[in-house]
C-alpha cells in the first residue's frame, strides 16, 4: 500500500513542474510590457532599460525561471502592479475565502447529491427516480450566472431573507479585524461569537447553493447510476432471500460499495470548485480567487494572475492526490497491493 | 441507419433534444427574416420598454428590439460555440489520434500533455486563455476550443487504440499500405461516432463558457448581440433589467438543454447496455 502512495507522490512532482514552468511562462505570454505599465507613457528608452535590468528581466531565461521558482518556494509571488502589495499577502485572505465557499457547496452537494441518488435507485422510475434525473439534467445544462441572478431576486430581494452578496455587513462588525481570510474558523475560535458565526454563514449560505448546483446534479446521476448497479447484483438478491428490509440493505451493505467512485468524484468536483468559482464569486461579490483572477485578466495584471494560475493548479493536483491516496485505503482490492 | 431512427423514435429526452436544438438553429439561420429590426439598430431611447405589438419582448437596456437581439444572438452564441466545439475535436482528434496510433514515447509525451492541460479547472484555463489572447469574441473560439480539446483527445485515442488492434488493420498493413493512408482511411472513420457524441454535448458545456466569459466582460462589447452580454446588460440594472435577464437565461438553459438531451440520446443509442434497459 505503501508503495502505491509513495508512487503516487513522486508521480505529481514533474507535475508540479510543469505547473511551474507554465505559470512562470504566462507572465511572458501576456499582452504589453510590465515596464511600460511601471514608467507610463513617458518613459525613455534608457529608463526602460534601466528598469529592466533592475527586474532582471533581460537575463536569460532559464536563469528567470530559477529565480521565479525560487522565490515561490520561499513564498514571494511578487508585488501586484497595481495595488503594489505582495501577491502571497493578498493570496492570504483571498484563497481561504475560496475554500470556504468551496467546503461549503460540496459538504451541501454531497449531502443532498448522495441522498437523491440513492433515493431515487432505491425505486427507479419512482418519483423521486424522476426528480433525480430532471435535476441532474437540469442542474448541468443551468447558466450558473442566472441561476445566481434568479436566486439573489427570490431570497435576496423578494423575501429578503438572505443578504446579496459578501462576506459579512462590514458596517455593523465594525470590530472584526480578521487576521487570515478564514473568517468562520476565526469568528468561533477568535472572537467566540456565535452571532458573527451566524452571519457570516447568513452570507455564505446563497452562493454556496448556486455554487452547489452543478457538483450536486453529477453526483446525484453518479450515485443513482451505482446504486443501480449495485442492487442489481446477487450479494444483494441473497440479502433479499435473507429477509432483510430495504432499509439494512441499501445503508449497510450497498452504499459503502456504491460510495467508492462518487467519493473521486467529490475530489474531483472539490478541485474544479476551487478554481471554478470564478463566476459565483463575481455574482455574489464574495472575494475570493476567482473575483481577484478575473480582476487581474481585466486589468492584465500579471504576478497576480501567475501566482493564482500556480496556485490553484497545485491545489487541484494535490486534490486529485488525496482523492487517489483515500481511494487506496477505502478500496481493500487496491489496500492489499493489487495494481492500480 | 433503420436501426438509429427506430431507436430515436422511441427514445423521447432525445426528441425533446433535438427540437430544441432545431429552434435555436434555425432561428440563428433565419435571423434576418424573423426578426424587423437588425442586431445593431437602436429604435427609441425609451430603455427597458415593456412588451408591445411592435417588439414582443419590448426594447433592452441601450434601445434595441430585444427579440431581435435574441434571435441574433442565438447566432453569435451557437456560431462561437459551434465554431470551438469544432476546434476542439481537430485538435484533440489530431493528438489523440497521433497518440494512440504512433503509442511510445509519443504517446506518453502527448498524453503527458492532456493531463497537464486537465490539472487546470477548465473555465479557469478559458479565463487564462483570454488573458493572453485579449478580449474579443473570435478569441472566445480559441479559448473555449482549447480548454474543450484533451477531452477529445483521451476519447479519439481510446478509439484509435480499439480500431488499431483488429484484424482488418493488420491486413491493411501486410497490404503495404502506408501508415498515413491507414489512419486517415481505415482508423479514423471508424473512430467517429463517439466523438460525434461527445461533441454534441460539448457544443452544451461551450455555450456555457463562452456566455460565462462574455458575461464576466472577457468577450465582445456591449453593442454585441450575445446571449451573455445580454444578460450582462440587463443584470446591470437590476430592476429595470430582470426580464432580459430572464429571457436571455432562459434560452441559455434551454439551447443547453437541447443539446445535452440530444447527446445523451446519441450515447444510449451508441451504447449497448443502456439500450437494453
Amino acid at each position: 500500500m505503501f508503495s502505491n502512495i509513495l508512487r503516487r507522490l513522486l508521480a505529481a512532482i514533474p507535475m508540479l513542474l510543469a505547473i511551474s514552468v507554465a505559470s512562470f511562462l504566462l507572465l511572458h505570454a501576456l499582452p504589453g510590457d510590465p515596464t511600460a505599465v511601471l514608467l507610463g507613457q513617458e518613459a525613455t528608452p534608457e529608463q526602460m532599460a534601466q528598469v529592466r535590468q533592475e527586474l532582471g528581466l533581460n537575463r536569460p531565461l532559464h536563469v528567470q525561471y530559477f529565480d521565479f521558482l525560487g522565490n515561490v518556494l520561499r513564498g514571494d509571488f511578487g508585488r501586484s502592479f497595481f495595488s503594489g502589495r505582495p501577491v502571497a499577502d493578498e493570496l492570504a485572505l483571498k484563497v481561504p475565502a475560496t475554500i470556504e465557499l468551496a467546503l461549503a457547496a460540496m459538504l451541501l452537494a454531497s449531502i443532498v447529491g448522495i441522498s437523491l441518488g440513492v433515493l431515487a435507485a432505491v425505486r427507479p422510475r419512482g418519483v423521486m427516480d424522476f426528480l433525480c434525473l430532471g435535476f441532474a439534467l437540469v442542474g448541468v445544462s443551468m447558466p450558473i450566472f442566472w441561476l445566481g441572478f434568479l436566486a439573489q431576486q427570490a431570497l435576496a430581494g423578494g423575501a429578503g431573507i438572505l443578504p446579496f452578496g459578501g462576506r459579512y455587513d462590514t458596517a455593523t462588525w465594525e470590530g472584526f479585524v480578521p487576521a487570515t481570510g478564514f473568517f468562520i474558523l476565526e469568528a468561533m475560535f477568535r472572537y467566540n461569537s456565535v452571532e458573527l458565526t451566524l452571519e457570516l454563514l447568513h452570507h455564505l449560505a446563497l452562493p454556496a447553493m448556486v455554487l452547489a448546483t452543478v457538483p450536486t446534479a453529477l453526483i446525484a446521476r453518479m450515485t443513482r447510476a451505482n446504486m443501480l448497479e449495485v442492487l442489481g447484483q446477487d450479494y444483494i438478491r441473497t440479502a433479499r432471500a435473507k429477509g432483510l428490509s430495504t432499509t439494512p440493505i441499501v445503508m449497510r451493505h450497498a452504499l459503502r460499495n456504491a460510495l467508492i467512485p462518487v467519493i473521486t468524484s467529490i475530489g474531483t468536483q472539490f478541485g474544479y470548485l476551487l478554481g471554478g468559482a470564478v463566476l459565483t464569486e463575481t455574482i455574489f461579490s464574495w472575494p475570493g480567487l476567482g473575483t481577484y483572477v478575473v480582476h487581474a485578466v481585466i486589468i492584465l495584471d500579471g504576478k497576480p494572475l501567475q501566482a493564482s494560475v500556480l496556485v490553484v493548479a497545485t491545489f487541484f493536483v494535490a486534490v486529485n492526490l488525496l482523492t487517489d491516496i483515500s481511494y487506496t485505503l477505502i478500496d481493500p482490492r487496491l489496500r492489499h497491493g493489487g495494481a492500480a | 441507419m433503420r436501426d438509429a431512427l427506430k431507436f430515436f423514435m422511441r427514445h423521447r429526452p432525445a426528441q425533446v433534444g433535438f427540437v430544441l436544438v432545431l429552434i435555436v438553429s434555425l432561428a440563428a439561420l433565419a435571423a434576418p427574416i424573423l426578426t424587423p429590426w437588425g442586431p445593431r439598430d437602436p429604435v427609441s431611447y425609451e430603455f427597458f420598454a415593456a412588451p408591445s405589438s411592435g417588439h414582443p419582448l419590448g426594447l433592452d437596456g441601450q434601445g434595441y428590439d430585444l427579440l431581435s437581439r435574441i434571435v441574433y444572438g442565438a447566432r453569435t452564441t451557437l456560431r462561437i460555440a459551434i465554431l470551438a466545439t469544432l476546434l476542439a475535436l481537430l485538435i484533440g482528434g489530431a493528438i489523440g489520434a497521433l497518440a494512440g496510433y504512433v503509442g511510445r514515447w509519443v504517446d506518453l509525451a502527448l498524453m503527458r500533455l492532456v493531463d497537464f492541460m486537465m490539472s487546470f479547472p477548465s473555465f479557469l484555463l478559458a479565463v487564462v486563455m483570454v488573458a493572453i489572447l485579449g478580449k474579443s469574441l473570435d478569441n472566445l473560439v480559441v479559448a473555449v476550443g482549447i480548454v474543450g480539446a484533451p477531452q477529445f483527445a483521451r476519447q479519439m485515442r481510446a478509439e484509435v487504440l480499439r480500431i488499431k488492434s483488429m484484424e482488418y488493420i493488420e491486413s491493411a498493413r501486410s497490404l503495404g499500405y502506408s501508415h498515413l493512408r491507414i489512419l486517415l482511411r481505415h482508423v479514423l472513420p471508424n473512430c467517429l461516432t463517439p466523438l460525434i457524441v461527445l461533441a454534441t454535448l460539448g457544443v452544451g458545456s461551450a455555450i456555457l463558457n463562452v456566455a460565462g466569459l462574455a458575461f464576466l466582460g472577457l468577450g465582445g462589447d456591449p453593442f454585441d448581440p450575445e446571449w451573455g452580454l445580454i444578460l450582462k446588460a440587463g443584470w446591470n440594472s437590476p430592476t429595470q433589467g430582470a426580464f432580459q435577464v430572464g429571457v436571455a437565461g432562459l434560452c441559455i438553459l434551454f439551447t443547453v438543454l437541447g443539446f445535452n438531451l440530444f447527446g445523451d440520446g446519441l450515447r444510449d443509442w451508441l451504447d449497448p447496455r443502456s439500450r437494453t434497459r
